[in-house]
């Protein structure tokens, strides 16, 4: 468990950075520190947690924005059936923490290790696991406090830290030429739906399926790909 | 904070937490659907960029010139922390500047 715990602080470090800003974020948005603690432990989901709050701070509806939340953790499926074998390893209570650890940081990390060291496992994933957890938790807090203090965040640009924070991680999921196509019609079916004077979260939830859509028309049917 | 806040929270924690047990119990039959597996692959990439689209929708000139520099940024550094500095000194120093 020490050794995950050690492996995953400079990645830990990274997500306390931004840990922090999304701390000062919801606190504009009007979340306690109470909240944001009880955020950061239950869900653990930053990239969910970002866009959850961003529509809630936009829109005010939380359904809209527990799906838009929601739907981003879709890919949480595979990440976690990736890890499975490992989970095994770990009795049940632990295995737990271990599962509601498991996100986009620490997975890879804990496969790659595990190929060049087969001894790597259930324990290493706990360490990752805690390590980011405590990480994020502290820093979206201690951000929570700092923007609870600081009035009129809006000036300083803070109101555009979430659209670059998506920016960002939808650089980090860009798989090639061929998400071109599906991320384009996202993005020109969503403005549009929003012009046409639709609700954001509605017009968001269907332009990302008419993507998906998309992406089977203009890249092939899943069925036809021998 | 609101009773809302707190719902926002509670949806949250709830949906994250079946969705990794739902990887758990039935993670592996899903991606030996090649529908399944493709829907799971595209779907968070358009859902991002559909979230930009709806901040950009409601935005201003500077927010789209912000937009740029970030998604310049981003393809350089891949630093999520980089890009929300850069976007954000963009918006502050356009908003001073104009």
């Amino acid at each position: 468990m020490r050794q995950g715990l050690i492996a995953i602080l400079p990645l830990a470090l990274g997500v306390a950075a931004y840990g922090f800003a999304f701390g000062v974020l919801a606190a504009e948005a009007g979340f306690s520190a109470a909240g944001i603690a009880t955020m950061g432990t239950l869900v653990f989901a930053g990239t969910s947690q970002i866009a959850a709050v961003d529509q809630f701070l936009s829109t005010g509806t939380v359904i809209g924005a527990a799906l838009a939340g929601a739907a981003l953790n879709l890919r949480y499926i595979g990440i976690v059936a990736s890890v499975v074998p490992i989970l095994r390893e770990l009795p049940w209570p632990t295995r737990l923490i271990a599962l509601q650890g498991a996100t986009d940081e620490n997975f890879a990390l804990v496969l790659s290790a595990r190929k060049t060291n087969p001894k790597i496992g259930g324990r290493f994933l706990l360490g990752t696991a805690l390590g980011l957890v405590a990480a994020w938790t502290c820093s979206t807090v201690a951000g929570g406090i700092v923007g609870a203090q600081i009035p009129n965040l809006a000036d300083y640009g803070i109101g555009f830290a979430f659209t670059a924070a998506f920016i960002a991680m939808a650089r980090g999921l860009w798989p090639g030429r061929a998400a071109l196509a599906p991320w384009g019609i996202s993005f020109a079916l969503t403005i549009a739906l929003i012009q046409l004077g639709l609700p954001s979260a509605a017009a968001l939830i269907l332009g990302a399926l008419a993507g998906v859509s998309s992406d089977f028309v203009f890249n092939g049917n899943p069925k036809n790909d021998g | 904070m609101t009773a809302d806040h707190w719902t926002l929270i509670a949806l949250l924690a709830a949906s994250t937490l079946v969705l990794r047990v739902v990887g758990y119990v039935a993670g592996a039959a899903m991606l030996q659907s090649r529908f399944w597996q493709r829907v799971l692959d595209v779907f968070p990439g358009c859902l991002l960029t559909a979230l930009i689209a709806s901040a950009l929708a409601r935005g201003t000139p500077v927010d789209w010139i912000a937009a740029a520099v970030a998604v310049t940024v981003a393809i350089t550094t891949r630093s999520i922390l980089l890009t929300m500095i850069a976007g954000m000194a963009t918006v502050l120093a356009a908003g001073t500047l104009l």
